[in-house]
């Protein structure tokens, strides 16, 4: 049975699981790290989940969809900066209160337009990509047939990589969030570099939220995310703020979710195994927090007004 | 605090709440619907018979929830986990009713019991990994939130729960006669649990301001570093704190399942939809005050009533009542801007 489940196809679940958590998770490091800590990826993966269906259904590009829920990240993200950035609110507070709006907006467009809601109609989506070089059906293959948005993602990572530690942005970025007092008298834009940041996370998890809806299961419905958002908050708390500990963790938490969904199929005859392993990332992701984090890295950042 | 002071803090949430239902209504003309006419329909819909006793069967719901996110906020915690806390009240109340049959004095106490403990117990691993590890409690919560209508489902399939019969929908079978809470109102829907929802705002009023727990629950809120130095186990507070809070969640599922719903139905727990997240909104703009989320639930359960006949009436679904409730929050958390206007309007302060 153990060979059941620990098969190749586990390791290419994994990696398409894996590619939108770190999305998710960077974006959200990075506005972490500019002092405005990003709680609503959450919604941001839900309604861009349904987004991008909408626009691929009646488009049938899921390149323009991707564009356009890239956009809605922006723009949610832009009044999430308003809310937080501009008047000083409470982190928590305007996070949740996007959070609210997705949660709300996602079901309601998904009745408008197609009259359910609980689930929207398949779309096709994105198609994996074949790897013409490698003819046979071989493993490398099949880890390797992946959709363009998780080879995409894999170079997002590298291009945030840069962008964080060898640009003047990045080190920007840093400042404020290390402390915004100190960087604004020194000539730093404070306000525009944490707007930038949120919008960079919320892009980002709007993607995430496209590449789960596109690349995977090919629709929305009312689980789409699942907490998945603030799984993605737990693997940057996880990796301890750095880049490259919180791709590890993304990997980690991936492949929980893909070995979840490896266990339901092969157990899926037992009782209440379907509701066990759906429960499984959720709890494990609770207990590995408890087990590693420990001290002040947990805490959210408070918000900066200008005297 | 005096009753001057409470009416004169209750203006920037009220004035939040206008603004923001005001402004969320007007959102579906991005869905290319009438806002006025929306707005009629969220306002007409109430003054109907059947509309009030929905009301009466929503409000001890949503004022427990904002009871229980009000009272750990005042220790300095977020306790997002009032939606699973909730979910677990009902169903452990839900079991303890199918299992249990003793005289209704003594069985009624012991399945609302089961359900505080049922939320405090969804409560405690956050609980505990606050004070022992002092890991954020927003993602732990949370976490669990969306864990509990999974273990809901789980919980009700098992045999001896599940309801046989009922081949379509996964339901519980229903609560023994002596569980359920008597009716004060026949046929109107109207039961007790809107007295215990009442009885429960003003102990929590007495426990936060006229007890000496109360005195360290907000000191430590308002400042942990000092209430420490008064000789405060702060840890230990936020920590029953939590517990309680998640208890109080707990007690509003249970009212829910024994009051009305007399059974279990998944469908109604989905997710994170439902009172746990009105209840949060209900406790910001009823000005983290139990008296005054007395008024802001009965406002909150009013909308979400209000909400069905929406979905009725213009096909917009319940779940349009979340966006608005998000736009309210998006304004209470921008104190600043509404003082501002407040200033520019020339009135208050």
């Amino acid at each position: 049975m153990i060979s059941q489940i620990l098969s190749i196809s586990l390791i290419a679940t994994t990696i398409s699981f894996t590619a939108p958590l770190i999305l998710a998770a960077l974006g959200g490091l990075v506005a972490d790290k500019s002092g405005v800590p990003n709680v609503a990826i959450e919604g941001m993966i839900y309604l861009g989940g349904i987004v991008a269906i909408i626009i691929c259904f009646f488009t049938g590009d899921p390149w323009i969809a991707t564009f356009v829920t890239a956009a809605i990240g922006a723009l949610l993200s832009y009044i999430l900066g308003l809310i937080c950035v501009k008047e000083a609110g409470d982190v928590v507070i305007g996070g949740f209160s996007i959070n609210f709006i997705c949660w709300g907006l996602a079901p309601t467009l998904s009745l408008m337009v197609f009259g359910s809601k609980g689930m929207t109609p398949m779309v096709s989506g994105f198609s994996q990509i074949r790897i013409f070089i490698i003819e046979e059906a071989g493993a490398l293959r099949e880890i390797l047939s992946q959709t363009p948005l998780t080879y995409l993602t894999f170079l997002v990572l590298i291009l945030l990589y840069i962008l964080m530690n060898k640009t003047r942005f990045g080190k920007h970025v840093i400042a404020s969030g290390l402390d915004p007092f100190v960087a604004d008298t020194q000539g730093v834009d404070v306000f525009r570099v944490r707007y930038l940041a949120l919008m960079i996370s919320g892009i980002l998890a709007a993607i995430a939220g496209a590449e789960y809806s596109l690349g995977i299961i090919h629709r929305w419905s009312l689980g789409l995310s699942a907490g998945r958002g603030f799984i993605a908050i737990a693997a940057y708390l996880f990796g301890r703020r750095r880049p490259l500990e919180t791709t590890g963790a993304c990997f980690l938490f991936g492949f929980l979710e893909a070995l979840s969904i490896r266990l339901r199929q092969v157990l899926g005859w037992m009782h209440g195994a379907t509701e066990i392993t759906q429960m499984l990332p959720l709890i494990l992701t609770i207990i590995i927090l408890g087990i590693v984090g420990k001290g002040e890295f947990m805490k959210f950042a408070k918000p900066y007004r200008r005297e | 605090m005096e009753l001057r002071e409470i009416f004169e803090k209750s203006w920037y949430p009220l004035f939040s709440a206008i603004l923001g239902f005001i402004i969320g209504t007007s959102l579906v003309i991005l869905l290319g619907i009438n806002p006025l006419k929306v707005m009629m329909i969220l306002i007409i819909s109430l003054s109907s018979r059947m509309a009030l006793s929905e009301i009466a069967v929503a409000f001890p719901a949503c004022l427990f929830c904002a009871l229980s996110f009000l009272l750990t906020f005042r220790s300095g915690i977020f306790n997002f986990g009032t939606p699973g806390q909730y979910v677990l009240g009902a169903l452990c109340s839900t079991i303890y009713g199918i299992l249990f049959d003793y005289h209704p004095l003594i069985n009624i106490p012991l399945a609302l019991l089961s359900g505080f403990l049922g939320g405090a117990l969804w409560a405690l691993p956050a609980a505990f990994l606050k004070w022992r590890r002092n890991i954020n409690e927003v993602i732990t919560t949370l976490l669990l939130s969306f864990t509990a209508p999974i273990f809901g489902i789980y919980m009700v399939k098992l045999p001896g729960i599940k309801d046989p019969t009922r081949v379509n929908i996964i339901a519980s079978l229903p609560v023994n006669e002596s569980t359920r809470l008597p009716s004060l109102m026949p046929g109107a829907g109207v039961n007790s649990s809107l007295l215990l929802a009442l009885v429960a705002a003003i102990l929590v009023y007495i426990l936060l301001w006229k007890t000496r727990m109360g005195i360290r629950i907000r000191a430590t809120g308002l400042n942990p570093m000092a209430a420490r130095y008064h000789g405060i186990d702060t840890d230990r507070v936020m920590f029953m704190t939590f517990l309680l809070s998640g208890g109080l969640a707990g007690l509003g599922g249970a009212c829910y399942i024994l009051g009305t719903a007399h059974a279990y139905y998944a469908r109604t727990f989905i997710g994170l939809s439902g009172y746990g997240l009105s209840g949060i909104v209900a406790a910001f703009i009823g000005g983290i005050h139990p008296i005054g989320s007395i008024f802001s639930s009965l406002f909150f359960s009013a909308l979400m009533v209000s909400g069905l006949m929406l979905n009725i009436e213009a096909k917009v679904p319940v779940d349009y009542v979340v966006l608005i409730q998000g736009v309210i929050l998006a304004f209470v958390a921008m104190p600043l801007l509404i003082r501002e206007a407040f200033r520019r309007l020339g009135g208050i302060k």
